[in-house]
């Protein structure tokens, strides 16, 4: 039985690899910043090609995860300037359980609507802070390296994102 | 008595300051309950929030093929044809002005990526029997025939060596949620 | 005992189609085999396969094969887990692998499935098609009883593997109890991220002192080093000093001296390896445990544990050179049956706490986290 696989193939492999290592982590975390399915597929697409092109750029392998967290989150804050809207929930995502009645499912895509619309008044960057910090629990050194910024530049998108959201709560609740 | 500003005490809900500007607010919050309540607003934000971390319940594996699928398209589309940042939604990764060139680099990677996702069993170097764990799973090789188990296409793994020559694969099943550990062993 | 069958079932797996690239080539049967003893707590409801389909592979031909079996818990008492020894025979002269469910817990009359999915490869010249058995080799109920044949240890693994389980989960009630939910949305989150951060290798294992030809391991001269420890106070026993072979990626032939300081006597030991690379990095590399089966350790008794074998360590395709090894214990049976597994102030040191991977039941938990969110969480807390 033989092995052997040709240098195209090779490569091939590699890029494979490191996509199947990496994507689920990396939708996910890119989902967290758009809520939207087929905008975190594409974005995570564009996350790895991207990565793979500039693959020259990454010195130490054992870095890559971040490197890669990093790349994911200036897609997905480069879409969130882009588009004019920051998302829209789509009950269609899947989040439909066996378990639950209509009316938990419709209260449950209420609240993330009611969360959605609070995020829009966030600029991207703030809404990328909170979410890393508040929703993923990511340390703020490590919100500051995927956000390739100083830790105190970082505590300030966090402070203001939640003043902001803060705001918000109130105003629905009036 | 002088209160900190609004920033300081939403960083503070979170526990984002610093040692010194913790201890102080600390202090001052003991003694203020109009700052206490602003923190216990702040608190609410984020209690509020993890609602958002909830995912979707996708087919993962499909996923993961469209994904790898498409991202080849797009290395291949950077190699045919120079292009700047492609653009984010389209109905296909390539635009119709490059879809012809771009069509045929694909084919070729669309049949390298059916062979490829075919698990590639690695050879032993080695003479003895020998387990290792690969792409797709965990196998226990000897003389030049193998048995593996795999991983059901799932992608979240943690493998475990022991040195008495045994591998471990864990992970969660992907159709009925429980957690189920592979191990193969050297005889 | 074990030698009445109760459920013997015959798969024939008929071939479906190769893929593009493979070649022309003949396509033997495929069976399997599922032997569940007459007296045990579990029946073979039922058994579901995919077509076995080959690939050809130069002159050996790769075999798929999915099984999905439906248990029935036909006891009186709730099941934690089960563990099925898959064979074959013909292939990997004997080559053993396992498939073990930890964290169930299914009443008596109740049905779950097991999935195995097994890959063989063989020269594509043999005739006719592999024979794969499966086997039931244990059971491990609630309160920590055991059940089967046990020819892989299953009986120690799943004890321990539901100790650990049972640590976590009083631990995640006690957070619930003291901080509420969002102390306890926030250690699932922490148990995901950890699952993504922490950092991961690959490896494989030869038994004896094999000189390789592949990679650094061939450029690298073999040097002796010394492990250094971690020491847990309250283990039973403490790893005294140890040695290895090192030769770039590879460690061979690892020895370690371990002291029983518990008043009872040990009948196994388990240590745990932390790799450390020249950059610093640090891999949890895998375990070692004392298999000789004529291991005795008296109180107050020192004992060698060690392991003919050469481990290879890589990670993303590339082989991480090993500057020091550290190891720590992570299990121990007595010889009443009785387990020792490390506690949660244990597992947090900080060295281990960037190594080591969720537990299986953090992993379990934080999955149900994801999918259902915290209230799913509360509610599979209070089934145990």
């Amino acid at each position: 039985m033989s092995d052997v696989i040709e240098p195209g193939l090779e490569l091939l492999e590699r890029q494979n690899r490191f996509v199947s290592e990496h994507f689920r982590r990396i939708f996910v975390q890119i989902y967290h910043l758009v809520q939207n399915v087929a905008d975190a597929q594409d974005l995570t697409q564009e996350a790895f090609i991207k990565a793979l092109q500039h693959q020259e750029q990454l010195k130490d392998g054992q870095k890559a995860a971040q490197w890669l967290s990093r790349i994911a989150t200036n897609t997905a804050i480069d879409f969130l300037r882009r588009s004019s809207r920051a998302t829209f929930s789509e009950l269609e995502d899947g989040f439909e359980s066996g378990s639950e009645t209509p009316e938990q499912i419709l209260l449950r895509s209420e609240h993330r609507e009611y969360l959605e619309d609070g995020l829009r008044l966030l600029s991207p960057r703030e809404r990328a802070a909170l979410i890393m910090r508040d929703v993923e629990g990511l340390p703020a050194e490590e919100v500051a390296q995927r956000l390739s910024c100083s830790k105190a530049t970082v505590r300030s998108h966090i402070a203001n994102g939640r003043t902001k959201f803060r705001r918000y709560m109130e105003k629905r609740k009036r | 008595m002088r209160h900190p500003n609004q920033e300081i005490l939403a960083l503070h809900a979170g526990g984002d300051l610093g040692p010194f500007a913790r201890w102080r607010t600390s202090r001052h919050l003991a003694r203020c309950e109009s700052c206490r309540e602003e923190v216990a607003r702040f608190d609410e934000v984020r209690q509020s929030l993890p609602g958002l971390a909830e995912v979707p319940d996708l087919q993962w594996n499909r996923l993961a093929a469209e994904i790898k699928a498409n991202v080849r398209l797009g290395l291949a589309a950077g190699e045919c044809v120079r292009s700047a940042d492609p653009p984010l939604r389209q109905s296909g990764l390539i635009h119709s002005g490059r879809a012809v060139v771009a069509f045929a680099c694909a084919m070729v990677l669309v049949v390298t990526g059916m062979v490829l996702e075919r698990p590639l069993p690695r050879a032993a170097r080695e003479e003895g029997p020998l387990v290792q764990n690969t792409q797709y799973g965990i196998e226990v090789t000897a003389g030049g025939e193998t048995l593996g188990l795999t991983n059901n296409g799932v992608q979240r793994v943690t493998y475990s060596l022991d040195a008495q020559g045994s591998m471990g694969a864990r992970y969660i099943d992907p159709e009925t949620g429980y957690v189920t550990i592979n191990t193969v062993y050297v005889q | 005992m074990f030698n009445n069958v109760q459920n013997r079932l015959w798969v024939l797996g008929l071939l479906g189609a190769a893929c593009l690239a493979a070649q022309d080539a003949a396509l033997p049967n495929c069976s399997v085999t599922v032997d569940v003893p007459n007296d045990a707590p579990v029946a073979l409801l039922g058994i579901s396969n995919a077509p076995c389909s080959a690939t050809a592979r130069g002159a050996a031909l790769m075999l798929d094969l999915h099984l999905s079996l439906t248990l029935k818990n036909t006891g009186v008492n709730r099941i934690h887990g089960v563990t099925l020894r898959v064979v074959s025979q013909e292939v990997a002269l004997g080559g053993v692998g396992s498939v073990y469910q930890p964290s169930l817990n299914v009443g008596p009359g109740e049905a779950f499935p097991v999935h195995i999915d097994t890959q063989l490869m063989r020269p594509a010249q043999l005739a006719g098609g592999p024979a794969v058995q499966v086997h039931l080799d244990g059971v491990l109920f609630q309160d920590l009883t055991f059940y089967g044949p046990d020819r892989l240890h299953s009986r120690r693994i799943m004890t321990a593997s539901e100790m650990e389980a049972q640590r976590d989960r009083d631990y995640l009630k006690r957070l619930l109890a003291e901080q509420g939910l969002p102390a306890l949305r926030q250690a699932m989150l922490r148990i995901q991220a950890r699952q993504d951060s922490v950092p991961r290798l690959q490896g494989r294992v030869v038994r004896g002192h094999t000189v390789t030809t592949a990679g650094i391991a061939a450029a690298a001269p073999e040097r002796q080093a010394q492990f250094a420890f971690l020491q847990f106070p309250d283990s039973p026993v403490e790893p005294v000093q140890g040695s290895l072979l090192i030769a770039g990626n590879e460690a061979r032939m690892p020895a370690i001296d371990v002291r029983n300081r518990s008043g009872k006597a040990i009948k196994y030991v388990e240590l745990g390896w932390v790799l450390t690379d020249p950059a610093g990095h640090d891999y949890l590399a895998g375990s070692m445990p004392s298999t000789d089966s004529s291991f005795a350790l008296a109180p107050g008794a020192t004992a060698r544990v060690r392991q003919d074998s050469t481990l290879g360590f890589s990670t993303g395709g590339q082989p991480v050179s090993i500057q020091k090894m550290t190891g720590f214990v992570t299990q121990v049976e007595f010889a009443d049956g009785k387990v020792w597994v490390p506690n949660r102030q244990n597992l947090e040191n900080p060295f281990l706490a960037k190594v080591l991977a969720p537990s299986i039941e953090e992993e379990r938990l934080a999955s149900l986290y994801v999918r259902k969110g915290v209230d799913a969480v509360v509610e599979e807390l209070k089934k145990f």
